[in-house]
């Protein structure tokens, strides 16, 4: 792995983290037309209340949660990445494999989620419930398995006096 | 001990995702939201935990 790689995966790091917050912290204002009930905890909404603010927003914030899944996807690469070079192996396996379906899979319930609530009568249906919730399913789900693979694949590291990279390994 | 670590937040993470869904199912709105903040902190800080990892290798 090049510098370069890790320096695009920290600063997609840093944009997930700045625009999630921004996306939390109610940076966005509210839609003319929005007429949810907001549910909150000291002062805390749903996220998925506050993306879709930011969806139907009629300003530039409307971006946002456009921009958190780009972020999102980067890391996601990242996480991957993570999990190739600790197999140590340059080759294709089925525990790879997986986890790009894996990976995939979390990526598309983020966009179901972003898509799809059940708050606001500015959706396309009457009830968004079920896309929402398989949305968000598939989003915690894929994203606990992925890590666990990463855990998983760390019983092989060793300290680092004596691990190598995929490059050295392979010479 | 990382790898320990990093399987404590695995769990830390499923644990806080059954009772983010316990609380939903049970109505408990406002401390299911509380449980989603939780959530998010544990995404941002295991992706983080995954980016140290992956830095040891440069």
């Amino acid at each position: 792995m090049t510098p370069h790689e890790y320096y695009i995966y920290a600063l997609a790091h840093v944009v997930f983290i700045v625009m999630g917050l921004l996306l939390i912290a109610g940076a966005c204002p509210l839609p003319t037309q929005w007429t949810a009930s907001t549910e909150s905890f000291l002062g805390m909404n749903f996220i998925s209340e506050e993306i879709m603010i930011c969806k139907y927003t009629n300003t530039r914030w409307q971006y946002l949660p456009q921009m958190v899944s780009i972020s999102l996807s980067l890391v996601y690469i990242q996480i991957y990445h993570t999990y190739r070079i600790l197999t140590a192996e340059n080759v294709a396996s089925w525990g790879a494999t997986a986890l790009v379906v894996i990976l995939s899979t979390g990526i598309h319930g983020f966009l179901v989620l972003i898509s799809n609530d059940y708050r606001t009568s500015l959706q396309v249906r009457d009830n968004n419930e079920r896309y929402h919730f398989y949305g968000v399913g598939l989003f915690v789900t894929s994203f606990w398995i992925a890590h666990c693979s990463s855990a998983y694949r760390m019983r092989d590291t060793r300290p680092r006096s004596t691990e190598c990279t995929m490059r050295e390994c392979a010479v | 001990m990382r790898r320990l670590t990093y399987w404590c937040a695995d769990t830390v993470y499923f644990l806080s995702t059954v009772a983010f869904v316990l609380m939903i199912l049970g109505n408990w709105r406002e401390h299911a939201i509380a449980a989603e903040y939780v959530l998010l902190f544990l995404v941002v800080a295991m992706n983080l935990y995954s980016l140290y990892i992956l830095g040891r290798f440069i």
